[in-house]
């Protein structure tokens, strides 16, 4: 396979779970596909219609951390928000040093992500990340029943070991938004080591020359 | 958009990935098939009926005033209100079109918030929601779901446990066990809640999921050809929390495949060792003075004498650093373990390449190592090379120390070098490697040496504190 290879970095990095919303922030330790759909609008600075899209990539961070977040709660009356904001602290968990390759072959992907539009992102708005390298056209090789499956969120009727989460993959481009194409994935983090699975992905050398399979996403939406 | 086939899927019982509805779904699926009968109407009846009448609406940790917790919803009251929201979803009450959060069906969907959903914040404080809507989307399925999750999780201290696993199998036999034993006690007339762990910290209880696995739980993972359970690529994902008032939180606790199966590895292949081990692990700063006892394996001290079943809710230092990655902590226990008692080295083997991804060669080395500094050797040297291996308190003491090694070789006379110097860079200072990790896995096959030899030789080392 000929793809494009975009490499992001940042400082920080958060990913929620989608349905904890109370107390505590855990992170993900793999953004979902949704997150690297919304980087990639930003950096067109307009909504993308996917059709038909091969989407590849690969996270890794060093370290994980917890901060103390100040948090203001708007209440609402009849469903509308008032002027009582209460502020409140919260305990927030977010990752240190974070590297993402995005692996694609649209072009235009490419050309969003060399000059982007709005500020990109690793989660929240202050995690702000930054384009560092984007390869040009490189084949990948095939691995059937791939081994190196790693710093990925990969659907979970592989049944690979990880932490499964139901996550969206996409939202939709009206108010309020609609999360879309929610499926289980199995979360891989990048420091698993070797294991055999039945997934066919593509092979590539990272930046510290570990071996890595990249698993390719299927994404087709209509709303 | 890839949509699923909607006819053909159970959304009531059908895997999401969301820990929550998943064991809600396991829960209807086993009552379902206990009860065949039963419409679901009918068993969220049923299950309203045990919350209130025999549970006495005592739900806190899951639903913030709900139809069944909020004080004004005592009794009967309690069941018509709970019995009415639930069919008024399937009236499609308040219902609007979307996506709901957790299956992803397109449809009609409902307001989830933390009366009728596990943490997911309150309809009133609505800036934590998109676009400043009262709560998440859910679908009817999701939110019934939710409904019977209390029956398939147990309170683990003072928050719930809810226990899941990319092996389905092990998730449902852990909901399964947890119905069975509600539906025991509410028969005996003894349930008062939800089941209630013996364990109080997640780790221990983890940890003895896990050895269910293993150990007892053939219909999960037992492999009828091979006769033995199947531990590789197993996962255990442990929430832990609680959705009580102001005070909501949730820890997400994993025990990673690599973990679980080096666990399995020593319960089976070295058990005796491993308990020995591990057991010496437990700690109770109420139970002072204590010491171990292989024979009886109790921990006891000059009051009492404990056994296995009240020790294994003590802290465990070494189950919580599997958890939490902490090798030094692991690898100081091994070394202290090692001195006095035999702790085979294939132990360690297992837990340095499997968890710690430290190269074979590496630790093939450092056996060689061992072996030369204890075959045909004194008493009196072997002691001194551990009293300098101990001493080395930074890389160049270790370096000093491998090459005096090296030179006392080659003035042995052997032909071959004690190790070349790709050996030494590849293997005994590799990149990701701490000196430190090699100085102590190097002490440890001395003493695995000794033990294998008899010898006996009294050296005195002194403990080495956090050192990187």
């Amino acid at each position: 396979m000929e793809v494009y290879k975009i490499d992001i970095t940042s400082w920080t990095a958060s990913f929620r779970y989608p349905n904890l919303i109370s107390g505590v922030q855990p992170t993900l330790e793999v953004p979902p596909i949704s997150t690297i759909l919304g980087l990639i609008n930003a950096a067109a600075g307009f909504y993308l219609e996917h059709k038909n899209l091969e989407l590849g990539y690969y996270f890794e961070y060093e370290m994980e951390g917890e901060d103390l977040e100040t948090i203001y709660q708007i209440s609402s009356k009849y469903g509308k928000p008032t002027n009582n904001a209460k502020s409140n602290v919260i305990n927030r968990k977010f990752l240190f040093n974070n590297f993402l390759r995005i692996y694609t072959t649209d072009k235009n992907i490419v050309d969003y992500l060399s000059q982007p539009y709005f500020p990109i992102l690793l989660g929240r708005m202050n995690d702000l990340a930054t384009v560092t390298n984007i390869s040009q056209r490189e084949i990948l090789d095939k691995i059937e029943f791939a081994t190196e499956i790693r710093g990925q969120v990969i659907p979970f009727k592989f049944h690979l070991p990880g932490q499964i989460q139901a996550l969206p993959q996409y939202f939709t481009n009206d108010f309020p938004r609609k999360n879309i194409g929610t499926e289980p994935f199995s979360i891989i983090s990048h420091k698993v080591k070797t294991f055999g699975t039945s997934v066919t992905a593509y092979r590539d050398i990272l930046p510290n020359g570990k071996e890595v399979d990249i698993f390719f996403h299927q994404l087709s939406f209509e709303n | 958009m890839i949509e699923n086939n909607q006819l053909e899927i159970n959304w009531l019982t059908h895997p999401t990935g969301d820990s929550f509805a998943d064991i809600g779904g396991f829960v209807i699926e086993y009552l379902q098939k206990k009860k065949p009968d039963k419409s679901i109407l009918e068993l969220i009846e049923e299950v309203t009926n045990i919350y209130v009448k025999k549970w006495d609406n005592n739900l806190h940790s899951f639903f913030l005033n709900s139809t069944i917790t909020h004080n004004s919803n005592k009794g009967q009251k309690g069941i018509n209100k709970t019995i009415a929201f639930y069919k008024g979803l399937f009236d499609g009450k308040d219902a609007e079109d979307g996506y709901c959060r957790i299956t992803g069906q397109k449809g009609k969907v409902f307001q989830g918030t933390r009366d009728n959903h596990i943490m997911s914040g309150s309809a009133t404080l609505i800036n934590f929601h998109h676009g400043f809507e009262s709560g998440i989307r859910l679908s009817k399925e999701a939110l019934i779901r939710i409904f019977f999750v209390p029956l398939g999780v147990e309170q683990l201290g003072d928050k719930v446990a809810v226990l899941t696993s990319n092996n389905e199998g092990i998730t449902r036999h852990f909901v399964q066990r947890n119905v069975d034993n509600n539906f025991r006690d509410i028969a005996s007339g003894i349930s008062k809640s939800i089941q209630r762990s013996e364990f109080s910290n997640p780790a221990n209880a983890l940890f003895e999921y896990a050895n269910q696995c293993i150990e007892n739980v053939k219909t999960v993972t037992f492999d009828e050809d091979t006769g033995r359970s199947k531990t590789q690529g197993t996962t255990l994902n442990l929430f832990h929390f609680t959705n009580f008032g102001a005070s909501p939180t949730i820890n997400l606790i994993t025990l990673p495949a690599s973990v679980f199966a080096f666990y399995a590895y020593c319960i089976r292949e070295h058990k005796k060792e491993w308990q020995s081990f591990i057991f010496r692990q437990y700690s109770n700063s109420k139970f002072k003075n204590a010491q171990f006892d292989d024979v009886s394996k109790s921990w006891f001290n000059n009051k009492e004498e404990v056994d296995y079943s009240t020790f294994k809710v003590w802290r465990n230092s070494v189950f919580e650093a599997l958890l939490n990655g902490n090798g030094q902590i692991i690898r100081k226990a091994f070394l202290a373990h090692s001195k006095s008692r035999i702790l085979n080295f294939k132990i360690i083997e297992q837990y340095q390449i499997n968890i710690q991804n430290m190269d074979k060669r590496t630790l093939t080395k450092i056996k060689e190592l061992a072996d030369f500094i204890v075959n045909d050797r004194s008493d009196d040297e072997i002691k001194k090379s551990m009293t300098r291996l101990n001493g080395s308190k930074s890389s160049n003491g270790l370096r000093y120390f491998l090459l005096k090694l090296a030179d006392k070789n080659y003035k042995d006379g052997n032909d071959e070098p004690l190790f070349s110097i790709d050996e030494y860079v590849e293997y005994l200072f590799p990149d990701g490697t701490y000196w430190n990790e090699i100085r102590d896995l190097l002490l440890i096959a001395i003493y695995q040496k000794l033990h294998e030899t008899n010898k006996k030789i009294e050296v005195e080392l002194i403990e080495n504190e956090s050192e990187i």
